[in-house]
């Protein structure tokens, strides 16, 4: 398989401040790669260095193994934190533009605009979009020219929850299609949803990357509450197969040997004549396994 | 990208903005009318009757001096205005990452202010030529372009210089407010007040204190009483009006510095 992003030992400061530390990563053709980390882990700079726009320290990248020179952007939709654009332009306008740079003429405008589903609102000027309008305008600018790599950055960052919801489904409507995706994110879900293959970053270094269910091991979660905890307690010290336990308000997680199944446990709570107000199995997620990483 | 392509394209951007609408309509307007105001004034003292200012050739030297006011005023905010738009609604981060080099995209910058100069020198010298045939009631080639001193070109050269100078001070602040008040302070009182007081007084008592930027830029079309006012030209103990020939060397190098410079500020900031 191609890569499509190459980045070797990019290195970045902002006066003491070490934005990137040596970040290596490979991005092939066709993963949808979620870039994940805390604020301030050096998602966006990296964003930047690769567009162009940031200069790295040291270190380098190459694009497409280099086929399109030291001029990608063209074959790339992308946008970083904000969408930007003129405010005095109107939605299709500022599309236009887009188009005017990456040589593109021919493009159907409407088709694009009805993806983001803006397309009552193509005539008006940017200024008056909500911020959801506009993070969507931003997904259908990256859409122009049918580039071989879409990046986004933070796509969802201050919408409600219903534009959430929109933008998410019009991501993965890109990620489906087949396009090499790049999206930096500090939204676990969001990453889990969408991406396949995910890369946690943190203080401008990579801590773990690979396929989304690699990274997760097999082990699984139930939430359980009980109207006696102490004997509960002390059934599940008994049980070797319960990796570990952690007390919440209203409930406790168990950490559960993927090789035991639900059925098995809740027999055991039969027959030990526990009965449960709170019972709930979890697979282990992409937040557990985020946290585990990032606070080592 | 093709220089055609790239100019297209900063009309694309800017063809619908309401500043730069008015301020190349105020440009436009002003450039024929402004004249007019000398038609309320009693005859000014020391100076031949306010009617030359209508005829051929002192007619050029004033609508010169005018529009020397209005390209400062209106085109130099202009050039301000190209930069740092495009730096305070980050669209140059957006034009760099959609596709476009650094390099074109200062290009088109560039090209669009040596569009806009050819659209201003074109106005001041068709409204020129207009306010003198009107005036003069007749169209005499040999009149009209006697005495010009290379007046399109030096018009040219100014309104560009100008505009570079604004383009400049846009890459070097960046923020849109406090470009343009640099903009106009530098040239209303910072280097006037240097010139007069620091050099003179700290460095040299002779008319290097008149090779200044833009003095030299102002210099391409001063205002026309001058050459009447007897005295004004002995203020101090040399000559404190430049040559055309000396103005038009130090605004040329001035644009090649001022252009160059920001070319070099451009390429190497992140944006």
């Amino acid at each position: 398989m191609s890569d499509v992003l190459n980045i070797k030992n990019l290195s970045k400061s902002y006066g003491h401040i070490k934005a990137l530390d040596n970040l290596n990563l490979t991005v092939e053709k066709g993963n949808v790669y979620g870039l994940l980390g805390p604020n301030g882990s050096g998602k966006t700079t990296t964003l930047g260095i690769i567009l162009s726009i940031l200069k790295a320290d040291s270190g380098n990248f190459e694009w497409f193994e280099g086929k399109y020179g030291a001029n990608p952007r063209k074959h790339i939709g992308a946008i970083l934190e904000t969408p930007n654009f003129y405010p005095f332009k109107s939605g299709i306008d500022n599309l236009k533009i887009i188009a005017a740079i990456k040589n593109v003429n021919d493009f159907d405008y409407d088709e694009v605009m009805k993806l983001v589903n803006l397309e009552q609102r193509k005539d008006s000027k940017f200024r008056t979009y909500s911020l959801g309008m506009k993070q969507r305008l931003a997904i259908a600018a990256t859409m122009i020219g049918n580039p071989e790599v879409v990046i986004f950055d933070e796509p969802t960052n201050g919408l409600d929850p219903q534009g959430i919801a929109e933008v998410r489904n019009i991501l993965k409507r890109v990620a489906d299609s087949g396009r090499t995706v790049l999206m930096a994110s500090h939204i676990l879900d969001e990453v889990e949803k969408i991406c396949s293959h995910v890369a946690i970053i943190k203080n401008g270094k990579l801590l773990a990357t690979g396929k989304i269910g690699e990274l997760l091991s097999n082990d699984y979660y139930i939430e359980i509450n009980s109207t006696n905890n102490e004997k509960l307690m002390d059934l599940a010290k008994s049980l070797n197969f319960i990796k570990a336990i952690e007390h919440h308000n209203d409930y406790m997680i168990w950490t559960i040997d993927n090789n035991v199944k639900s059925e098995q446990l809740t027999e055991i709570l039969q027959k030990n004549d526990i009965s449960l107000n709170h019972f709930l199995v979890r697979k282990q997620r992409l937040e557990d396994e985020f946290l585990k990483i990032t606070s080592k | 990208m093709s220089a055609i392509k790239l100019i297209k394209l900063e009309i694309l951007k800017y063809k619908d903005n309401s500043l730069v609408q008015m301020l190349l309509l105020f440009y436009t307007l002003l450039m024929p009318t402004s004249i007019f105001v000398l038609k309320n004034f009693d005859n000014i003292p020391f100076i031949p009757g306010k009617e030359n200012f209508f005829t051929f050739p002192l007619v050029w030297e004033y609508q010169a001096y005018a529009g020397s006011w209005l390209s400062f005023l209106f085109l130099g905010f202009l050039g301000v205005y190209l930069i740092t738009s495009e730096i305070q609604f980050k669209t140059m981060r957006q034009n760099i990452i959609t596709g476009l080099t650094r390099f074109d995209f200062f290009k088109g910058k560039i090209l669009i202010a040596l569009v806009i100069t050819l659209y201003a020198t074109i106005i001041f010298y068709l409204s020129t030529l207009l306010i003198g045939i009107l005036h003069e009631g007749e169209i005499n080639i040999s009149h009209i372009l006697k005495d010009q001193h290379y007046v399109i070109l030096r018009y040219f050269l100014l309104t560009f210089a100008y505009m570079s100078f604004g383009m400049l001070v846009a890459f070097i602040i960046r923020k849109p407010a406090l470009s343009i008040f640099f903009f106009f302070s530098y040239i209303l009182f910072i280097e006037p007040l240097f010139r007069w007081w620091i050099h003179l007084k700290y460095i040299a008592q002779n008319r290097s204190m008149l090779y200044y930027p833009m003095n030299g830029i102002e210099d391409l079309a001063p205002l026309p009483f001058y050459k009447y006012v007897e005295n004004f030209n002995k203020l101090k103990n040399f000559p404190i009006l430049l040559s055309y020939t000396e103005a038009s060397i130090i605004s040329i190098i001035s644009v090649v510095i001022f252009v160059s410079l920001s070319y070099y500020l451009f390429l190497k900031r992140d944006i």
